[in-house]
């Protein structure tokens, strides 16, 4: 058992790596082979185009595929998880609902600047939580469901707020603004915009990688996660926290990315067909690889560049029909 | 672990303990358990004795009263602390279905466990250890969906056990399992308690269960204590009138067994309630009835 999860995360490793290489060489500006090497050798001026084209562009735009997508992989299956939900994904709490509500209001009625769509994304898809963790309060319990079913209420009053300003919104250029914003892309990520997001992106998903034990534990009720010594209100507060910080970071620059978190821990159970030990790990790097290759094939399918969701949910629908169709009744482990 | 010589240190003291939720279910609670003992608790459904525990464990309110484990006050204990005084085998344990029963059985090292040593594995023999004294080593690498409601059980009794406290709190141990498997897994606790001085609390509904592996059993009614009682030292009469506090027509007779073993067994006589029946269908109706 324990030589399977080494080998998944082994090849899955290794994939990643392979696609971000790819995802460095594949591009609307031709750069050769040659250049690369060059630029990598550090023998081509910094100032040349070349050199800025491959850091600034290529390397940071790789950068962050593999972090939104490791993010988003991550998310999904610690809420699937601590959830003992398979519907579960980051969008749970309404993160990503609220972020278009945030970004949308920064264009339709701010300026539109990127910093302002930026800010207002992040700062509506963390008060989301706010929302969801009061209503929880409220309800008085603390029980799985009542998070899910908060989420639901606050994602849809953020949708309704979304259509007001649609409606409100000049339809030739901020309608078209927003649409473009809710269905994801990584076509202006420079090095300059990745900080301090990725900070916020890659510090929760180490801290999340290494709460592994906590999360899997909460999959437990609460008595019994109690009794063995786990704070499970604690913790699960925590986990949320860390969570929509990471996706509220990461949808502020890419806008939505849709399927990912849903699909990438039905990958990760196929691949290890378990969820203990390695499974987040896994997820994250399921999400990673999905999202890289979603990336390469938007901007080198067709002439433009393609919304990144559109790449994303082509890739994972035919996976979670694959996966549907082979889980043979009763295999085991198994939601009911 | 300090491993307590039996019979020598109090483990677990409950003084004038009201416990409940909204209000108290349970009042003026009061025992105390030595190491080794193994301890019953009987009562009917629904008078409180899963509440005693989750009191203990702190999911139920304290309204009163003083809770010691070791030394120390226990509800002032972090949740992590308690975890290391007392464990418990609750009913209310979801399967974990996608989780090997190996990885379900080292949860219960949480308390005690640092994350390099989860990272580690430092536990695994530890793991195999209880697998062993259960009988379900067969089931380490299976994945916990695919077991019965018995075998489940026997996986988180070794997680309570792989919890290692002094104090093991156990509701309803052997509600889903089969007459074997029950004779495990009291036979393990009772391999435990007399070696290495742990004490055990168990919520028991077979009053038989409770006469063969039992020191003591304390016995809840009307929302209190309504008896305490010693089996090494009580005679039947006395036993027969506590447990007929719970069990109003039940019979108790001494048994000698295999090297003049002596066994309690208890039994109720069977009752002729047809005529009750046909006393209440043959009355005629005073109201005409429709």
């Amino acid at each position: 058992m324990r030589k399977r999860e080494r080998t998944v995360i082994v090849i899955l490793i290794l994939l990643t790596l392979f696609l971000s290489g790819a995802s460095l060489c594949i591009g609307s500006f031709p750069l050769a082979n040659e250049d690369i090497r060059r630029v990598l050798t550090g023998r081509l001026a910094a100032d040349s185009l070349a050199y800025r084209v491959f850091w600034n562009l290529r390397f940071a735009r790789t950068c962050m595929a593999l972090a939104a997508g490791m993010a988003l992989g991550l998310s999904g299956a610690v809420y699937q998880t601590v959830f003992r939900n398979p519907l579960a994904s980051p969008d749970l709490t309404g993160v990503a609902s609220g972020a278009s509500f945030g970004a949308a209001a920064a264009i339709v009625l701010g300026a539109g600047s990127t910093l302002e769509i930026m800010n207002g994304a992040f700062f509506m898809g963390v008060l989301t939580l706010v929302f969801v963790l009061a209503l929880v309060k409220m309800s008085g319990e603390g029980h799985a469901g009542s998070y899910i079913l908060a989420g639901i209420i606050v994602s849809a009053l953020a949708e309704a707020g979304l259509m007001i300003l649609k409606t409100l919104a000049d339809p030739e250029r901020e309608l078209a603004a927003v649409e473009f914003w809710t269905m994801g892309s990584l076509a202006g990520i420079t090095w300059s915009k990745l900080f301090p997001n990725l900070w916020f992106i890659l510090v929760p998903l180490v801290l999340l990688l290494a709460m592994a034990r906590q999360v899997y534990m909460l999959s437990a009720d609460e008595e019994q996660a109690r009794t063995m010594g786990l704070n499970p209100k604690k913790w699960r507060l925590l986990l949320l926290g860390l969570t929509t910080l990471m996706i509220a970071s990461m949808v502020s620059l890419t806008g939505v990315i849709a399927f990912v978190g849903l699909t990438a821990p039905h990958i990760a159970y196929f691949l290890l067909r378990k969820r203990g030990r390695g499974f987040l790990l896994t997820g994250a790097l399921c999400g990673g690889s999905v999202t890289v290759i979603a990336d390469i094939l938007a901007r080198s399918i067709g002439t433009a560049e393609l919304p990144l969701s559109v790449m994303t949910v082509v890739l994972a629908v035919p996976v979670l029909a694959v996966l549907l169709c082979r889980r043979a009744p009763r295999r085991g482990g198994d939601w009911q | 672990m300090t491993e307590n010589k039996p019979g020598e240190q109090v483990t677990i003291c409950v003084r004038d303990l009201s416990v409940g939720y909204g209000r108290p279910i349970l009042h003026d609670i009061n025992f105390e358990a030595k190491s080794g003992e193994i301890i019953g608790i009987l009562g009917r459904n629904g008078c409180g004795k899963t509440t005693l525990f989750r009191g203990l464990t702190g999911g139920a309110r304290v309204f009163q009263g003083s809770m010691t484990a070791g030394s120390k006050n226990l509800a002032k204990m972090s949740v992590r602390e308690r975890a290391g005084q007392l464990a418990l085998l609750s009913r209310s344990a979801v399967p974990l279905s996608g989780m090997r029963v190996r990885e379900v059985i080292e949860m219960g090292a949480y308390a005690h466990t640092g994350f390099l040593d989860y990272l580690g594995r430092r536990n695994k023999r530890k793991v195999e250890g209880y697998a062993r004294l259960l009988q379900i080593e067969a089931l380490l690498d299976e994945d916990m969906g695919i077991l019965s409601e018995g075998q489940c059980q026997l996986v988180f009794f070794a997680r309570t056990l792989m919890q290692e406290t002094p104090v093991i709190l156990l509701d309803e141990p052997d509600a889903s399992l089969d007459v074997y498997n029950s004779h495990l897994l009291f036979t393990g606790m009772k391999e435990l308690t007399d070696n290495t001085g742990k004490t055990a609390l168990m919520v028991l509904h077979n009053p038989q269960t409770a006469l063969r592996w039992c020191d003591r059993i304390l016995v809840l009614a009307q929302g209190t204590a309504a008896a305490e009682l010693n089996l090494h030292s009580s005679g039947r009469e006395e036993i027969q009138a506590a447990l007929r506090i719970l069990y109003p027509e039940i019979m108790i007779q001494e048994v000698r067994a295999e090297q003049d073993e002596k066994i309690t067994m208890c039994y109720f006589r069977r009752r002729r309630c047809y005529d009750d029946y046909q006393s209440v269908c043959k009355t005629k109706d005073p109201a005409g009835g429709v």
